[in-house]
């Protein structure tokens, strides 16, 4: 018998097939073993990093945000109380709002933290990145405003140029203060304006951004640090008088 | 070093690449005679190109998906990578300004995989029919795909001197485009030159 062949058959379609057939298998394997987690700045996304230099009050400093990370943190695993988390707050110290709103930050950044006998949470590490909003009257920020800011100093100009950087409310910090003055970390981050806040989580996952949210910073991190994972990991907590 | 660290992973998944290369150079003819018997298709210059550019496009395709796999894992917080204070592929991989194809927005893991695949149905298609008519503009297109990826190549090595960190699974899969470069080029030479159907 003659054997007849498919002139019009293709190599190239059952091929294709083949080939889709392997990439489809392959992508399987990858999703059935990973569990990838965007990088984003909503919440339950991981937190894009922010690197740079910081001022700490001696000096300007490398930065890396992911050096405060913990990767291996999970509510059931790991000490809750013994892990720290970050505060973030994007700021531009010529913002009237940021200005104006500073202190509440400050003694956040000495409240939460285990030094505070009122507090019984974790260590919260307070960090504020500074750009400079160009294109507004009256900011024109530098690394010498960002530190006269910081430290209370006097000599610059904050506030959109209208009041000296020392006479802003609150203490002068102990925490860090990122350089963003070319606003790299902020576009990163999608910070449409200042102040805008986030709470990240031990290990790197943004818990909280104030501008998904109508709370007030103080309050998400009693919602979220307080009451989610150190009252639910230590229920005799409540029982011992709703704290 | 660790029995299944990262770099000894990378070693197992290079092996059919250097194979691959082996049989596409001029060494293919002399290395390849031991095993003929078993493979006829090795006895010739043909047989050779295509097994050989079968071999590398499947490792390039294996080390792309394993970027993809290396990037996940990084996203959710775990690193992969043996730390080196050079070589670190959770740094360049896991770096969210130059992981992404410039304003295709994919990652360049993606991008591996999607090219790779697109090899495998070229080099494969040829291997099952290499006699069809097609096969003269299929290996052109190969060759053309596979030098566009210089482009991609001299960015992320860019991208690597920015980051001062080198990815040895982002340049095995360098490597293996450079050779399928060759690879092709190989065929096409071939092809005009009549030989490819005398084989």
């Amino acid at each position: 018998m003659k054997i007849k062949y498919d002139v019009n058959g293709d190599a190239r379609i059952d091929t294709g097939l083949t080939v889709i057939a392997i990439f489809i298998a392959t992508i399987m394997v990858i999703s059935l073993t990973t569990s990838p987690i965007i990088t984003g700045t909503k919440e339950g996304d991981r937190a894009p990093n922010i690197t740079g230099k910081a001022y700490n009050g001696s000096g300007w400093e490398d930065f890396d945000l992911q050096a405060y990370y913990d990767y291996d943190w999970s509510l059931e695993n790991n000490n809750t109380t013994g892990s720290q988390w970050v505060m973030i707050e994007f700021l531009d110290t010529d913002c009237p709002y940021c200005f104006n709103s500073i202190a509440e930050y400050q003694e956040g950044s000495q409240y939460f933290t285990p030094e505070n006998p009122n507090w019984d949470g974790p260590h919260i590490n307070f960090i504020a990145s500074a750009a400079e909003l160009t294109g507004l009257k009256g900011h024109d920020s530098s690394r010498e405003e960002i530190m006269a800011f910081r430290d209370k100093t006097t000599g610059e100009m904050c506030n959109s140029g209208n009041d000296d950087c020392s006479t802003r409310e609150g203490a002068a910090f102990a925490i860090p203060f990122v350089d963003d003055l070319d606003k790299s970390n902020m576009n990163k981050w999608d910070v449409g304006g200042t102040p805008t806040y986030f709470l990240i989580r031990p290990d790197g996952i943004v818990a909280w951004a104030s501008h998904e949210s109508d709370e007030t910073f103080p309050q998400a991190i009693y919602r979220i640090v307080y009451d989610e994972y150190i009252v639910a990991l230590h229920p005799q907590i409540n029982a011992q008088g709703g704290e | 070093m660790e029995l299944f660290d990262s770099n000894t992973i990378l070693a197992v998944m290079v092996i059919p690449m250097v194979l691959g290369f082996l049989l596409i150079s001029p060494m293919g003819e002399s290395l390849s005679a031991s095993m003929s018997d078993k493979f006829p298709s090795l006895k010739t210059l043909r047989g050779r190109l295509l097994m050989g550019s079968l071999l590398i496009a499947l490792s390039g395709f294996i080390i792309s998906s394993m970027t993809l796999w290396i990037s996940n894992t990084i996203s959710e917080g775990a690193g992969f990578c043996a730390v080196n204070s050079i070589f670190s592929c959770d740094d360049v991989i896991g770096n969210d300004d130059y992981n992404k194809v410039p304003m295709i927005g994919i990652s360049w893991a993606w991008l591996g995989i999607i090219v790779y695949t697109f090899f495998l149905w070229i080099l494969m298609s040829i291997n099952k029919e290499p006699n069809a008519e097609w096969v003269g503009s299929n290996i052109k297109l190969g060759f053309m795909a596979s030098t566009a990826g210089i482009f991609a190549i001299i960015w992320l090595m860019y991208a690597e001197y920015q980051m001062g960190k080198i990815c040895p699974y982002c340049t095995a899969a360098h490597m293996g485009n450079l050779l399928l470069i060759y690879g092709f080029w190989q065929m096409g030479k071939l092809y005009d030159s009549g030989e490819w159907h005398k084989q």
